[in-house]
């Protein structure tokens, strides 16, 4: 095309990587670790604070690639789909290219974080699938069993902003998807690379809040499955070792 | 376990036959064995019998049929029919060259894969395979196999020289004599000039003398019928030849004729070999506007033969029996390039006769005569060289 | 002065005509002088054969044609009024039947669709479109009332606005209902918004018809359908044009394009509109969404322009308006044979619809002349001939 852009209008080259998140009391957890991380791969970082009670924002705050922080007085959590615009509004305010749509507890494999410019600077899909691996008790091994295999799916994380595009949320109090589902309309690309998730990596204890927080809160098994919800507490879950990849690896 | 006695009887035997292979002769159909396919290929093998006959030595053929084996005598010559699975013609004729005797002539089919018997002869009609749209991968196939039977047999006969020159071009072989070209021939003491002309009310008919088929140029003749008929109201088109009952080109055809405003002035009739010469003798233009498939067209020839002034198209053999300006008129093969040519014919008297004049002189070069004589002089080669090599 | 006689050319006999339709029409043999080409029309109509048709003076006749195959018969008669009335295509309708189809309602001088697609196409054709699907009483009465007064000599156009104003708000009614009963899922749903949304786009209520659209597309998506971005999002730069947002819709169409010759399509608009050529790239947004008739309208008073031009021929040749694709002369964009090859055939085509047969076979056959296959235009001929005939029986179905 004439002006160095590719099929549709969209950019081949020179793409800018954005990452969002929404975070809410994640200080003394990995939000840290996370956002240090991201800083090694991302060129922007864009968050909303959901009303955090601890120095959450401030920790946000400190990183130089956070260009956006914003802060909710009130929590929105019963409304999670507000939350999710309320962040994607914010990310378009900043002229994204593409957008990484990550959780405080998410670290992408280093092979993973090797091959996302190479997947952004392109002009043939707009979005990219990962596998989510949920790491159980350790940051060693991660588990798979007939509730927890979410690794065995495409998960879409990474998507190009497409200005005036059609943005939408479905109206959902809970498990609103990270991204806008219009996204699902546009060519896609699933890969094999892989992400690791810590939210279950901590200590029995932390798990065993979760679950008194999930039958609190949906004790009819209305969002969730309440075979699920059982199985935070199994005793001796299966459990796999992780194998790291080297970044540049064939 | 024959001695030698018995041996030398049964090569003797065998030693005087010669054995024609062929894909078709005669017509098996309701077990009436005593006509012919009307086609080109099988006067052909016919007029082959008479030439081994006259050398003294027996003529047998061996045909596939679409119908159940036979063994029965033609005009002399014993025929057998063998049935064959029409993906399968290689294996058919394989299977019929293990059970014949003596000298073996391959009549047909060169371009499928056969494994030839050695010391044998071969025969192409023609080559059917130029038309522009089939694939490459098609084609140099083909190539291959004539590569291979150039390399089996002992000698090739080509009625015309694209075959020749084709397979000088793409084969490798030993011996340059073993392609030879021998064009077909043409009857010139039946088919003659009438004797008489004009018409009495000034008609010109032009003739398609031919099936009508697609590779033989229906569609073009019937493009170039709507420009003469419209400019030439004395024009009339005969188109003389067979229309295969629901066939495409017979419901072209058809709608083409039926809706045509100058229908009157257009003809369809079929004519058998022995009737054919009237539609030649009415006639004052013949058109052979092969669009692709042509060995010695023998139509051409026998529109020459009868004086009449041919356009044809420059495709396959007619180049071998046309030139340009000379024994007729030759051009590509469509109707913007033939209709000027017939035009041109209609409009000059003259030079009808000059052309058709000229045209009977280069038909008596193809006389039958010349043709006999030159196949036994291939077949009495063939016959010494294997006796040579059997000392 | 009512066009007189009416001859009605059916789709399988007197008995072939949808129960519906043929009681009005016996009702109208009442009122009204009506032949038909049927060997068993009741005896209130007159019936008519093939060989008989040279007997009619067209000029001052009416000609309703209920099937596709009629087109190179009914058309060339130049009846004074052509109207085509057709059911709904087939699911997978030949492909000789779609293109006579197309022919037909391009010639017709009213169309009477007998499915909702098959109107909205239509509408994106033409004007003098109307409904008639059984569906709902008071729209098919706009369509009936349409037809007499058409035969009649009378402009329908205003009851085309009264019945696209009538169908989308029975569009709407049908949505609530369907809203209310939590019934958002039930298949049909997501159809309705679009098909409201087409309507709204008619009847100029641009806004409504993007805020519909956007509606179907999420619905579309959350019931996990394919393509929906072709085939429903796509529309919304045809809404964006109406909008007057001619940077935006060539930004969506750009969104949506999917293969070669699309983003083939995307990258000339953008080089369009960089270069300035706004009514160009409109024409062939709005014909990009298939709305030929404003795709036409842009494109007709720029014809002398080779671009225009070229692009205005393949636009009439999309609509089925063969005649005025070739008064525009030859095409430039004739670069292979192949091309020519497909010209020649069209030309036929529209020889055989101004009832020149013998020419049209000249053409046919012209571009037979070098590939057995190309002959398939003399083939087509063949069958719509032969089925024709047939469509005169009232004792069997025509294919």
């Amino acid at each position: 095309m004439a002006n160095g852009l590719g099929k549709g209008g969209r950019k081949k080259t020179a793409n800018k990587l954005t990452a969002i998140m929404q975070v809410r009391n994640e200080a003394g957890r990995y939000l840290e670790a996370a956002l240090a991380d991201l800083s090694g791969f991302v060129d922007e970082i864009v968050i909303v604070d959901d009303a955090s009670t601890d120095d959450t924002p401030e920790l946000a705050g400190s990183f130089e690639k956070v260009v956006k922080l914003v802060r909710n007085k009130e929590s929105l959590f019963h409304k999670e789909w507000l939350l999710r615009e309320l962040l994607w509004r914010a990310a378009e305010e900043t002229s994204p290219d593409w957008i990484l749509a990550v959780d405080a507890d998410e670290f992408y494999e280093d092979y993973a974080k090797g091959a996302l410019r190479e997947l952004i600077n392109q002009d043939e899909y707009d979005t990219v699938s990962f596998r989510m691996y949920d790491f159980w008790d350790s940051v060693t091994h991660y588990r798979e069993d007939e509730w927890w295999n979410l690794h065995q799916r495409p998960m879409m994380t990474l998507v190009r902003y497409l200005p005036g595009y059609h943005y939408a949320y479905p109206k959902r109090a809970h498990h609103a998807p990270r991204l806008p589902f219009t996204y699902n309309a546009l060519p896609g690309l699933d890969t094999e690379l892989r992400i690791k998730h810590f939210g279950w990596a901590g200590s029995a204890e932390e798990r065993q809040a979760k679950y008194d927080r999930y039958m609190k809160l949906d004790p009819q098994g209305q969002w969730g499955n309440l075979g699920h919800y059982a199985s935070i507490l199994e005793p001796n879950p299966r459990l796999i070792r992780w194998q790291e990849r080297d970044r540049n690896d064939e | 376990m024959m001695n030698n006695g018995t041996m030398r009887k049964a090569e003797a035997k065998s030693a005087g036959t010669v054995t024609l292979l062929t894909h078709s002769y005669l017509n098996g159909y309701g077990r009436d064995y005593s006509r012919l396919f009307g086609g080109g290929l099988e006067r052909y093998v016919d007029l082959l019998c008479r030439a081994v006959k006259e050398l003294g030595l027996t003529p047998v053929v061996y045909q596939l049929t679409y119908y159940e084996p036979f063994d029965t005598v033609y005009e002399g010559v014993r025929v057998r029919g063998w049935p064959f699975d029409a993906h399968r013609i290689t294996e058919a004729f394989e299977l019929m060259a293990e059970s014949a005797e003596g000298l073996l002539i391959y009549a047909s089919c060169i371009w499928h894969p056969i494994r030839y018997r050695p010391g044998s002869i071969g025969i192409c009609h023609g080559i059917n395979w130029d038309t522009p749209s089939l694939a490459a991968e098609t084609k140099a196939a083909i190539g291959q196999h004539i590569h291979q039977a150039l390399r089996q047999l002992d000698r090739l006969v080509s009625v015309d020289s694209h075959f020749q020159t084709y397979c000088r071009a793409v084969g490798e072989f030993e011996d340059p004599a073993s392609i030879t070209l021998l064009p077909n021939p043409v009857d010139t003491s039946w088919f003659v000039p009438r004797k008489d002309r004009p018409s009495p009310d000034g008609e010109i008919r032009v003739l398609y003398p031919r099936r009508l088929s697609y590779e033989r140029g229906l569609v073009t003749m019937m493009l170039s019928a709507d420009e003469l008929l419209s400019r030439y109201p004395s024009v009339t088109v005969e188109f003389a030849g067979e229309l295969i009952d629901g066939s495409m080109m017979a419901a072209v055809f058809g709608l083409w004729h039926e809706a045509h405003p100058h229908r009157d002035r257009i003809i369809h009739r079929t004519y058998t070999f022995e009737t054919i010469r009237e539609a030649y003798h009415q006639a004052d233009i013949a058109v052979i506007p092969t669009l692709f498939s042509e060995g010695t067209s023998l139509s051409c020839l026998e529109a020459m033969s009868c004086g009449l002034p041919v356009v044809a198209t420059n495709v396959g053999g007619l180049n071998d029996l046309v030139v340009n300006g000379m024994t007729g008129r030759l051009t590509p093969p469509s109707a913007e390039a033939i209709t000027p040519a017939i035009s041109e014919l209609i409009e000059q008297p003259r030079l009808r006769r000059r052309l058709g004049a000229a045209a009977r002189r280069a038909a008596l070069t193809f006389d039958q005569a010349r043709w006999l004589a030159e196949w036994k002089a291939i077949i009495a080669a063939q016959l010494e060289k294997r006796d040579g090599c059997r000392r | 002065m009512a066009a007189q006689p009416i001859v009605l050319f059916p789709c399988g006999g007197w008995r072939g005509i949808p129960p519906g339709q043929r009681s009005w029409l016996e009702e109208f043999a009442r009122k009204r002088k009506l032949l038909a080409l049927a060997d068993d029309a009741p005896s209130s109509v007159e019936q008519i054969s093939l060989e008989q048709l040279g007997n009619v003076e067209w000029s001052s006749a009416s000609v309703i044609v209920m099937h596709p195959a009629w087109v190179h018969i009914a058309v060339p008669l130049k009846p004074r009024c052509l109207i085509v009335m057709l059911p709904g295509p087939e699911q997978a309708e030949e492909e000789l039947w779609a293109k006579c189809r197309s022919w037909l309602c391009a010639y017709a001088t009213l169309v009477v669709a007998g499915s909702e697609a098959f109107y909205l196409e239509q509408s994106f054709r033409r004007g003098s479109v109307f409904l008639m699907d059984g569906l709902d009483e008071t729209s098919d009465l706009f369509a009936r009332q349409a037809v007499e007064w058409h035969i009649d000599g009378f402009e329908s156009d205003t009851l085309i606005r009264l019945q696209q104003r009538h169908r989308a708000n029975w569009r709407q009614e049908l949505l609530q209902k369907q809203e209310q009963a939590a019934d958002s899922s039930s298949s049909g749903y997501a159809d309705g918004l679009f098909y409201h949304s087409v309507y709204r786009y008619l009847t100029g209520e641009a806004e409504l018809a993007r805020k519909l659209l956007l509606a179907s597309f999420e619905q579309m998506l959350l019931e996990g359908r394919e393509n929906t971005l072709q085939n429903v999002y796509r529309f919304l730069s045809a809404v964006e044009l109406e909008q007057g947002r001619l940077q935006e819709a060539v930004r969506t169409y750009g969104y949506t394009a999917q293969g070669q010759m699309e983003w083939g399509y995307a990258e000339q608009l953008t080089e369009w509109l960089a270069c300035g050529k706004r009514e160009l790239v409109k024409a062939q947004l709005y014909a990009l969404n298939d709305d030929y008739r404003k795709a036409a309208a842009l494109l007709e008073p720029l014809a002398d322009e080779p671009e225009a031009r070229s692009l205005l021929i393949s636009t009439y040749i999309q609509m089925g308006r063969l005649g005025s694709a070739f008064s525009l002369g030859e095409a430039g964009h004739l670069k292979t044979a192949g091309d020519r090859r497909q010209w020649q055939h069209l030309q036929g085509t529209a020889l055989l619809l101004e009832g020149k047969r013998h020419e049209a076979i000249h053409c046919f056959l012209s571009a037979g002349e070098n590939r057995q296959e190309e002959l398939h235009g003399m083939i087509e001929l063949a069958v719509m001939d032969g089925v024709a005939r047939e469509l005169t029986q009232g004792n069997k179905e025509a294919n």
